[in-house]
């Protein structure tokens, strides 16, 4: 075991070194025969081993490296050029790799600064949807393919600039009208076969709409939807767009530190928001 | 004559080395045994440490590997001599000792030993 050891230590020292004294030095491995001189030498050859790959580069090249053998054929290290780098350099090369990578991922995983804000709101199919559980199932396991863009100026508005909409594309009988909360784009031919629709999915507005009254203030805040989005009045300003971060955090557009969080009830519907904007922090309640 | 003070002083290892090749063409283990004998068992060098000397010395030129002998006990042995710019630098490195012991003899004998 231990000579096993011991041999495995000379062959990961470098090349040249390797062919001129591994022999050498496992020759006087097997005379020592003693199990506290085999541990003696076996740390002597870590050293080495270290001391080799770390203090003599300058005796890596002495003696021609000869190329790996090829596998059926393929070799296992080819270039262009004639040129073959040193089995050092490529390690080298592969042990930066993986420590640049590992300390991206690091950065980007505990980073104090978020560059990218990656949220994903939650969305449930209105019961009212006229699909088939079949249908349904195809939803739940459908793959978002690309889809021609919306039909209309407003349903291009319906999709915010901070919250992409996930659109699926499912198959639906003719005739489906949907509700107001959601949209249905036929998209087939004239045949008889189940036409593929777009559902585009939109967050329940009216919901959120309605009137808001300042806990400490008194203030009447009102929330409104006007043209697919909501739109906020707050104490005789003007109208003010909301756009969804996620289902329950709004931003203020054209004040990008402000942000509204709604409290939902047991309803559905907003029962409670909290409008963060300049440093200040009001509690309304729906009235 | 070539100027061989530059490559002084010599590491230890080093040293026992060349010292060890002085006498007669060696292979590694019988260096390491001699170094031990002629050291008293005071110093003692492993086989990695040898052969790192061994291999830059063979490169300074200091030494010369004459390969394998025929018969050997073990055939995986291979011989080493001192060149002779190897015994240069040794004899050089003797005389540089020989001045830092006479100098020390000296100043030990001027020294008076001080008061307790």
């Amino acid at each position: 075991m231990l000579r096993f050891l011991y041999c495995r230590l000379l062959r990961l020292h470098p090349r040249s070194f390797r062919d001129r004294f591994a022999d050498e030095m496992l020759s006087i491995f097997d005379q020592a025969g003693v199990a506290t001189t085999e541990l003696r030498l076996i740390f002597d050859a870590s050293l080495s081993l270290v001391r080799q790959w770390t203090l003599r580069q300058e005796f890596w090249n002495s003696s021609p490296v000869t190329p790996a053998p090829a596998v059926f054929g393929v070799p296992s290290f080819a270039t262009l050029q004639s040129f073959r780098p040193r089995t050092a350099a490529v390690l080298h090369g592969l042990a930066l790799s993986i420590l640049l990578f590992c300390a991206t991922c690091f950065a980007i995983r505990y980073s104090w600064i978020h560059v990218l804000h990656i949220q994903i709101p939650e969305f449930e199919l209105d019961r009212s949807l006229p699909v088939s559980p079949a249908s349904r199932t195809s939803l739940s396991r459908a793959i978002p393919k690309p889809i021609a863009p919306p039909n209309s100026p407003k349903e291009q508005q319906s999709v915010s600039e901070h919250l992409s909409v996930e659109v699926l594309p499912v198959e639906a009988k003719y005739g489906g009208s949907s509700p107001s909360a959601t949209k249905l784009n036929s998209q087939s031919s004239g045949d008889r076969s189940p036409a593929k629709v777009v559902v585009v999915l939109e967050l329940r507005l009216n919901n959120y709409a309605g009137k808001y009254k300042a806990q400490s203030s008194g203030i009447t805040i009102k929330v409104a939807v006007h043209d697919h989005q909501l739109v906020m009045e707050f104490a005789g300003g003007p109208t003010r767009t909301l756009s969804p971060y996620s289902e329950t955090t709004f931003g203020i557009e054209g004040s990008p530190d402000s942000r509204i969080e709604f409290v939902p009830g047991t309803d559905g519907r907003m029962r409670e928001m909290h409008l963060l904007e300049h440093g200040e922090h009001v509690v309304a309640v729906r009235q | 004559m070539e100027d061989l003070s530059e490559f002084l002083p010599l590491s230890p290892a080093t040293l026992h080395i060349l010292l060890s090749l002085a006498g007669d063409d060696l292979h590694g283990y019988a260096i390491m045994r001699e170094i031990v004998r002629h050291s008293e068992g005071k110093y003692r060098l492993g086989p990695g440490t040898l052969y790192d000397n061994l291999q830059k010395l063979i490169q300074r030129q200091w030494v010369q590997e004459l390969g394998k002998r025929p018969g050997d006990d073990d055939p995986r042995r291979r011989y080493y001599r001192l060149t002779p710019l190897g015994r240069g630098i040794l004899a050089a490195e003797t005389s540089r000792l020989a001045n830092v012991v006479r100098e020390a003899r000296l100043r030990l004998q001027q020294s008076r030993p001080r008061r307790a």
